[in-house]
């Protein structure tokens, strides 16, 4: 399953509509699948924690997901527009650095984002009790002069690559930006939604290639094999040699299927009979 | 309508630089053969190659390239399932990590937990750590264990530093082990009766199955003839030897071929071994690879290794043992203890 998370609506508004999704009932973040389940966008809200939080709660119950994790940023280089995917993440807070693998093809530029817990704008946040402990601006300055690659600011990816990189590894998740601002007051929701909706061409292409890139090829080993374990009463090990052999004949396009049948007309009363029969099935099948 | 080649990156498409080596010498040297690649650097290469959960699979059809320096264990003692020829002091020493090659059987599957390929860019203080050891007693060492260092040679050269190396060493000896290599670079090789060329040997089947990337068997037995032609010491390794059906017929030819154009009294000495594993490595590779016959096949395991049921590892053994017959003075052959 793709699983998409974005910060807040009108980032996700435009998959929303793409994608046909619809609002799941009863969820503790606000959720939107399409019919056949294959991908969900969930809103997690601003910050690391409500990032972490999200990513967690979903990814427990995804079966095979892709993370992909989208949305605004605000961007340290004037030049610095358009829709960037994650090289690099490096936590602000705790200078620490995460590599999601890079190996869909999705001609995006790439680019180090830093992630941070606070907003980045001149204003004092009015929510806040205390003032912040440092002014993050000139921060940000100092470090995207010091690591020019890094060139986009957000409060989420860190957090998302964490908590997801419990469920997925690396070449399982994405991380795309588009840039907005370089001051959170100075953008509204209707821009977010509005630039968001320009990715839509180039996520489309991104998103058919990841289900390409992550398809499951899933083999589902013969009924017949169940029923030669049950008739030999096999034992914990030789259920795990059983399997083993099933594994090596699926990969090798060798029959085991036939060969279980030819077995299984056998009479099995004893342990040792099992034992034997199951000898043969394995010289059978390796051609001994 | 995509298929999985056509939405993957290419090879090398990014090289991943620690900070501290991006002005190295060797650092740049290597980036220059790959100007189109997109430069990534990092703190420290264990933050990208040790990453939880990396699919070596994955990574791979798209491996990519990561230039280190390496800081400690230059040297490492032999592993038990390596053939010692006899000699003391074997060490082995990791200059590179990964192979470009794509053999479905190889142990870097399970030892390592990316599939990206690390290169040491400090092959001085490698150099440095050998001369200190040598003052204190001779060393055999395996310099293309974890690697195919003449594979990559074009674009390092380390084969040839170290071979000079060794010329200046008389208490050194070298195994540079190789599938074979496309370019002509391994002649750059020093030749010296302490610097052996260790060539790995299957049939073509095993090759086209299993042995991805690598040279076919007419093109290392070529290599393996020019190389004797040019003075090296030649080692010829049939190992790991496979269990498939029509295994016989497969390996028979080989070595009628091998014999056909090489002089085996000529080789310094010929490796025979079954294949044998980690437990732990077979384990997670088994996990990565669902459809690699080689990997699935119902070895046993004791010791914590695994390995072919013992008749079975005689029989293939022997297979090629009994057609070196003539040369057996020479074969060096795996004992399972």
């Amino acid at each position: 399953m793709l699983e998409i998370f974005c910060a807040i609506y009108p980032e996700a508004k435009p998959l929303i509509e793409t994608f046909h999704l619809k609002k799941e009932r009863n969820t503790v973040f606000d959720q939107f699948s399409n019919e056949d389940h294959t991908i969900r966008c969930t809103l997690t809200g601003v910050g690391k924690e409500n990032a972490s939080a999200a990513v967690t709660m979903t990814l427990m119950h995804s079966s095979h997901p892709f993370v992909l994790s989208y949305g605004c940023s605000a961007y340290l280089d004037q030049e610095a527009t358009g829709l960037f995917q994650a090289c690099s993440i490096c936590d602000i807070d705790t200078g620490i650095a995460y590599y999601p693998d890079l190996l869909i093809a999705t001609d995006c530029k790439e680019c180090g984002f830093f992630t941070g817990s606070q907003l980045l704008q001149d204003d004092i946040n009015p929510r806040s009790t205390l003032p912040v402990p440092f002014d993050l601006k000139v921060y940000l300055e100092s470090m995207h002069y010091k690591y020019p690659s890094y060139y986009l600011y957000d409060m989420e990816s860190s957090a998302v690559y964490q908590s997801a990189n419990r469920f997925v590894g690396p070449h399982e998740m994405m991380f795309l930006r588009y840039t907005t601002d370089q001051d959170a007051r100075s953008i509204h929701a209707d821009e977010v939604y509005r630039r968001s909706k320009e990715n839509i061409p180039v996520l489309e292409q991104i998103i058919q290639k990841i289900f390409v890139f992550h398809e499951e090829e899933k083999k589902e080993m013969d009924t017949v094999v169940q029923q030669f374990k049950d008739k030999i009463h096999a034992s914990t090990t030789q259920v795990n040699q059983i399997d083993q052999i099933v594994m090596y004949c699926m990969s090798a396009g060798i029959d085991y299927v036939s060969i279980l049948h030819e077995l299984l007309k056998q009479d099995i009363q004893e342990k040792e009979d099992g034992k034997r029969v199951l000898n043969a099935f394995q010289r059978r099948c390796c051609g001994e | 309508m995509h298929f999985k080649e056509d939405v993957v990156v290419n090879k090398f498409s990014h090289i991943y630089i620690e900070e501290e080596m991006k002005d190295n010498a060797m650092t740049k040297k290597i980036t220059s053969f790959f100007p189109h690649a997109s430069k990534i650097i990092i703190h420290d290469y264990r933050d990208v190659f040790n990453r939880r959960k990396q699919s070596h699979a994955h990574q791979k059809s798209s491996q990519n390239l990561i230039l280190a320096k390496k800081k400690n264990d230059f040297l490492y003692p032999s592993s038990p399932v390596c053939q010692s020829f006899d000699y003391e002091n074997f060490y082995y020493t990791t200059t590179m990590m990964n192979c470009i090659y794509d053999c479905e059987y190889c142990f870097l599957k399970g030892m390592y937990p990316s599939g990206n390929l690390v290169i040491f860019v400090n092959i001085e203080d490698f150099l440095h750590e050998i001369e200190n050891r040598l003052k204190e007693h001779s060393i055999y060492l395996c310099v293309s264990y974890d690697t195919d260092m003449l594979a990559l040679e074009p674009i390092t050269q380390y084969a040839k530093i170290l071979s000079e190396f060794t010329e200046k060493h008389p208490s050194l000896c070298i195994e540079i082990r190789t599938k074979g290599t496309y370019s002509q670079d391994w002649k750059n090789v020093c030749v010296s009766e302490r610097v052996i060329l260790a060539f790995t040997l299957s049939p073509e089947y095993v090759i086209s199955h299993y042995e991805h990337g690598t040279p076919p068997l007419t093109k290392r037995i070529a290599m393996i003839q020019e190389a004797m032609k040019m003075g090296y010491p030649v080692r010829l390794c049939f190992d790991p030897i496979i269990a498939f059906q029509g295994y016989e017929k497969e390996y028979l030819e080989m070595v009628r071929l091998v014999k056909e154009s090489i002089d085996l009294k000529r080789v310094k000495d010929i490796s025979i071994g079954s294949f044998r594993i980690s437990r732990n490595y077979l384990k997670d590779m088994r996990k990565q690879y669902p459809d690699s016959s080689v990997l699935q096949y119902p070895y046993v395991c004791d010791h914590g290794f695994y390995h072919l049921r013992d008749d079975i590892q005689k029989k293939v053994e022997h297979t090629v043992l009994d057609a070196l017959d003539e040369v057996k003075d020479k074969i060096y052959q795996w004992e399972n203890e």
